[in-house]
């Protein structure tokens, strides 16, 4: 019998003083990685480069998602909202949830699978291989040098591809709408009245955060990689796993503070 | 000759990861701009002898001193000046597989923004051509060979001109005229630049070629400092055993 079962107690005391110490040292390392973004020499092109991975590259899979979401969305209440005779509420419907909600999760959990995990593949392979030792023996400081312009990335590049991904969701909960017969006017009408300024700007607020959490998660798991192969896939999946679960945790903390 | 390279001191280095003691309280003195062999079984503690001179790890007990200053205590401002007279030659090489062979080269003097583009540029160039790999600038570090790849770290370790030079496994991989290629580079590194040299090797034949001094570490303590010709005439049977493989 595995000794897990036959000793749990001991099982979950190991997990839990584990979790504190990877938590202690993710805090110590995200919190120096964000503090260099302040403090000189300032290399753009290091962080330009960043954004065009975090932000550019993944422009085509964060618009196919929005547009599927809006479509889905709309597909899924406009027959509730027939019922009640509430056509008038399907677009500002799709809009306030697109923006509070689906724009800025969704945008965070695809650029996640995308960007999260090659951070962390990219920085263990770079840890197994010595690279990162090879910065530090050339007092390069690997942190600023590599997680700062990353972390960067992601606050700057999440909260433009969630306005994107906002857009494109509403557009594609229209096409659906028109196409199931309900007139134009009528989804994009009350969309103005109801959906506010700040509905859009707290789910972009929301996603500069989620933007950090998937880019300091992804760089602290290949920061600190340990063993050759088996160990940078275990850092890949296990940015992807904890990113996840730190957006939705996240989500649910911000949304309760901010609505 | 006279240098102003560092001579370094480690005193009762001692260092255990988990319940695996590595160091026992490692004591040797590193001469300044000189070669100086650290050599070893496997395993024995070598590689991390060497951590721990560079910084990369602290230890749990014991000082190391470059000249007059004491780097144990872990990261500081003090340590990161140091290490800008530094250079290291990992044993894989280390090089960054995102950047080409001369920006890999030029790596150290563009992040510290100590030459010109342009002279940096021609000093690239002629360390490559001094390594024989001219004509590779542009190359990714995938289409180079194990051999390439060591010798443009080694070009990446000297554009510093560093007063310290750390050598992990310098010929491991490389074929004899490039071992002694590799060898000769060290020497002439050393006469040209006055550099503390630092070798941890198995190569028999670099030290008894190339080393002004030879440490031995054998179960986690050095047991043996002195010339070549000491570590050929010891009777000391760990000393007796290395030379003769067995």
């Amino acid at each position: 019998m595995s000794s897990k079962l036959l000793n749990p107690i001991a099982v979950m005391g190991r997990a839990a003083l584990d979790s504190v110490y990877h938590l202690g040292r993710y805090s110590i390392l995200s919190a120096r990685a964000f503090l260099s973004i302040f403090m000189p020499p300032f290399r753009i092109r290091g962080y330009l480069k960043q954004m065009e991975s975090v932000g550019v590259d993944s422009l085509f899979v964060v618009i196919l998602t929005g547009a599927f979401t809006g479509g889905v969305f709309t597909l899924q209440i406009i027959y509730g909202f027939r019922m009640f005779s509430a056509e008038s509420m399907v677009g500002p419907t799709v809009a306030m949830a697109m923006t509070r909600e689906l724009g800025p999760v969704l945008t965070a959990l695809m650029v996640t699978g995308r960007v999260g995990s090659s951070m962390a593949a990219e920085l263990s392979a770079m840890k197994v291989t010595e690279q990162i030792d090879a910065l530090t023996v050339m007092a390069a400081e690997p942190v600023k040098y590599l997680v700062s312009p990353r972390i960067l990335a992601g606050i700057v590049m999440l909260p433009l591809l969630t306005a994107i991904s906002d857009a494109v969701g509403v557009c594609g909960g229209y096409v659906v709408a028109v196409v199931k017969g309900l007139d134009p006017g009528q989804f994009a009408g009350r969309i103005q009245d109801i959906v506010k300024m700040d509905d859009v700007l707290d789910g972009l607020v929301k996603s500069a955060f989620f933007g950090y959490i998937l880019t300091s998660v992804g760089c602290y798991a290949g920061f600190y990689c340990k063993g050759g192969a088996e160990g940078v896939g275990r850092a890949t999946t296990g940015a992807v796993v904890v990113s996840y679960v730190a957006i939705l945790v996240g989500d649910f903390i911000l949304t309760a503070i901010m609505f | 000759m006279a240098t102003d390279a560092p001579e370094i001191r480690v005193r009762n280095l001692s260092k255990s990861f988990g319940a695996n003691e590595v160091l026992k309280g490692v004591d040797v003195t590193l001469q300044a701009g000189r070669v100086n062999f650290v050599i070893g079984r496997s395993g024995g503690g070598k590689s991390v002898l060497l951590k721990h001179l560079t910084g990369l790890i602290a230890p749990d007990y014991g000082e190391i001193w470059y000249g007059n200053r004491e780097i144990s205590q872990g990261a500081s401002k003090g340590l990161t000046e140091l290490r800008r007279k530094m250079g290291l030659l990992f044993q894989e090489g280390a090089l960054f597989d995102s950047l080409t062979v001369s920006e890999n080269v030029a790596f150290p003097v563009w992040y510290h923004r100590t030459m010109r583009p342009a002279a940096a540029g021609k000093r690239v160039r002629a360390l490559l051509s001094e390594l024989g790999m001219e004509g590779r600038e542009s190359a990714r570090v995938s289409e180079l060979s194990g051999g390439e790849r060591k010798r443009v770290a080694l070009a990446r370790a000297l554009i510093m001109e560093p007063k310290v030079l750390f050598f992990d496994e310098p010929t491991t991989g490389l074929d004899p005229i490039l071992s002694t290629q590799v060898d000769s580079l060290i020497l002439d590194t050393r006469d040209r630049t006055g550099a503390t040299c630092v070798v941890v090797s198995h190569d028999i034949a670099a030290v008894l070629s190339i080393a002004d001094q030879v440490s031995l570490i054998h179960e986690g303590r050095v047991i043996l400092t002195g010339t070549p010709r000491d570590f050929r005439e010891s009777r000391i049977p760990a000393v007796r055993e290395f030379i003769s493989g067995g």
